[in-house]
């Protein structure tokens, strides 16, 4: 389909082009072809950091909440995993509330101290990936959380009351013994974080949307994401729209592959 | 594997709470700007003052920004993929817990696979797809590509692994044919399962965005595009409107979180057990 030149108001002819789409998108002189470079490279910021966030610190909870009693560690699971049950518009909806520069209440006390003074957060370069990864984080925490916190109790008891008896502290058990046998666990989450937050679009499309769809990723492209760039070229439907988002898609699928490809690899090595 | 030591304990209780503030905080602020007076300051009102503004400004979201239109018309698409996943996730789970095939094996990964790639792979194709045969903008075209969920393919199966096999050597021995066994044996056994996949599903299918708001049109107004379609700023809104129209579209999956939260934290631990 990458191949070809479709698009909606083109159905009856569909044609092979050969690499013509993908050098199209590749080119880089072309605007389209520009804002999927800058989607791209947005992106090439956004994952690392926003998996590195939210896995430590949802690990670090996860550690933390199964070294306390199993009452409190089951009312604090039930709270901690509300943000990941409430939809992606909606969180997204609130934290734009929360961050607006004057009305909102995280963004206007962040300014208080500093952080992003003046700024508005949507647009500012850098500024407007920080908001993306702090929304996902706070949605997606919960899951990671589940997750790890299931691989620690399946841990033997036994384990830990050796280091006991032994003298180890809190820290010490959790960074010699919880870490390295939750390993699997960690494995399966990064994973599933760098593939998930490498298809990033509900919320930086709901936070830069206007009735313009050339203007989806804010001024600049601030915050346009590949999969974004791709449904932009499905609404525009100019000629050759669907191939071309197609072999972005392809593009995307490429990188998300290598980069689980990659994992792989290097957990042979290490393990 | 509790920390004996008072000091450690504290210090991780506090970390705990800190952390499950900034889960609840926002969601009271929501409760308490909803039910506020129009003059009070909206970044400082962090208790509810006013239940009739309140009321007011939810019956404006309600009938005039559409949310009860939006909240049925995501019910039945819900209820539609509900359906679907229930028929063809348990039958597929079935053959792939207690059946041997040629090219088992090779399926079952396709379907882990196509469960760890999701929708960008193929969205353009199934738009194209759902366009041509004319279901853009009809409930079952909504529902059609999150009803096929190989997840719940994937936690039914794992579900199914525990049941007692001589059960159903027995009912084969009496008799009973491939479907008597799935209706009168594994259906009834698989009921847990099937309450964990329907409620992931339905918390899935009500935070979908990204396929409804290109598959719907004119006609349906899913609940997800008539919000984000509110946050957009060409689209002037009273602050109070939109803040109870978020308020009312977290209630339904809230709630069903709350109800049945066994279920679904069993289902996202189970995901985790095999990877």
């Amino acid at each position: 389909m990458s191949f070809t030149n479709w698009s909606l108001s083109n159905k009856e002819s569909i044609n092979f082009v050969g690499f013509e789409n993908y050098l199209y998108i590749l080119s880089g002189d072309t605007i389209s072809s520009i804002r999927f470079i800058k989607s791209i490279k947005n992106l090439a910021i956004y994952v690392p950091v926003t998996v590195t966030v939210g896995i430590s610190i949802s690990l670090g909870l996860a550690l933390i909440v199964s070294h306390i009693q199993q009452r409190l560690y089951k009312i604090f699971r039930g709270i901690y995993f509300i943000p990941t049950v409430l939809p992606l518009f909606l969180v997204t909806g609130i934290w734009q509330w929360f961050m607006a520069p004057e009305t909102g209440l995280v963004a206007s006390n962040l300014a208080k101290i500093g952080i992003g003074r003046d700024v508005i957060w949507t647009q500012e370069p850098g500024y407007a990936i920080a908001m993306v990864v702090l929304i996902d984080v706070w949605n997606s925490v919960g899951f990671n959380f589940i997750i790890f916190s299931t691989g620690i109790l399946s841990v033997s008891p036994e384990i830990f009351e050796a280091a006991e008896i032994d003298g180890a502290s809190a820290l010490q058990k959790m960074i010699y013994i919880t870490i390295p046998l939750i390993e699997p666990t960690i494995f399966f989450v990064t994973a599933y974080s760098f593939i998930s937050a490498l298809q990033v679009y509900d919320i930086p499309w709901i936070l830069t949307a206007t009735a313009d769809i050339n203007a989806a990723g804010g001024q600049g492209q601030v915050m346009l994401f590949p999969v974004m760039e791709m449904v932009r070229n499905i609404y525009s439907g100019g000629k050759s729209a669907l191939g071309r988002a197609a072999a972005e898609g392809v593009i995307l699928m490429f990188i998300i592959s290598l980069v689980t490809f990659i994992q792989f690899i290097s957990r042979r090595k290490t393990v | 594997m509790q920390v004996k030591n008072n000091f450690e304990r504290f210090v991780l209780i506090t970390l705990a709470l800190a952390w499950a503030i900034i889960c609840l905080f926002p969601i009271w602020m929501v409760i308490s700007v909803t039910f506020s007076t129009d003059t009070s300051n909206i970044t400082q009102t962090f208790f509810p003052n006013s239940l009739m503004n309140g009321i007011v400004k939810i019956k404006f979201a309600l009938n005039t920004v559409n949310i009860w239109k939006a909240t049925i018309d995501t019910f039945l698409y819900t209820f539609i993929a509900i359906i679907g996943m229930l028929v063809t996730s348990s039958l597929a789970a079935y053959e792939f817990a207690f059946y041997n095939f040629p090219f088992k094996k090779i399926l079952f990964s396709t379907v882990m696979i196509s469960m760890m790639l999701p929708i960008i792979l193929y969205v353009i194709p199934l738009y194209r797809f759902v366009y041509e045969i004319g279901l853009t903008d009809t409930y079952f075209g909504i529902a059609l590509p999150i009803m096929i969920s190989p997840f719940s393919v994937f936690l039914l199966k794992q579900f199914s692994e525990d049941f007692p096999k001589d059960l159903l050597e027995a009912a084969k021995i009496d008799g009973a044919n491939h479907f008597q066994i799935y209706f009168h044996i594994v259906l009834p056994l698989m009921r847990n399962g099937l309450i964990t996949a329907t409620v992931l599903l339905f918390l899935k299918s009500w935070g979908a965005y990204l396929w409804p708001s290109l598959a719907s049109g004119q006609k349906i107004s899913p609940i997800s595009v008539t919000i984000a379609n509110l946050l957009n700023p060409n689209f002037y809104v009273d602050t109070r409107v939109k803040i109870a129209s978020m308020l009312l579209s977290m209630l339904p999956p809230l709630a069903i979180y709350l109800i049945f939260q066994r279920y679904v934290i069993r289902g996202i631990s189970m995901s985790g057990i095999k990877g």
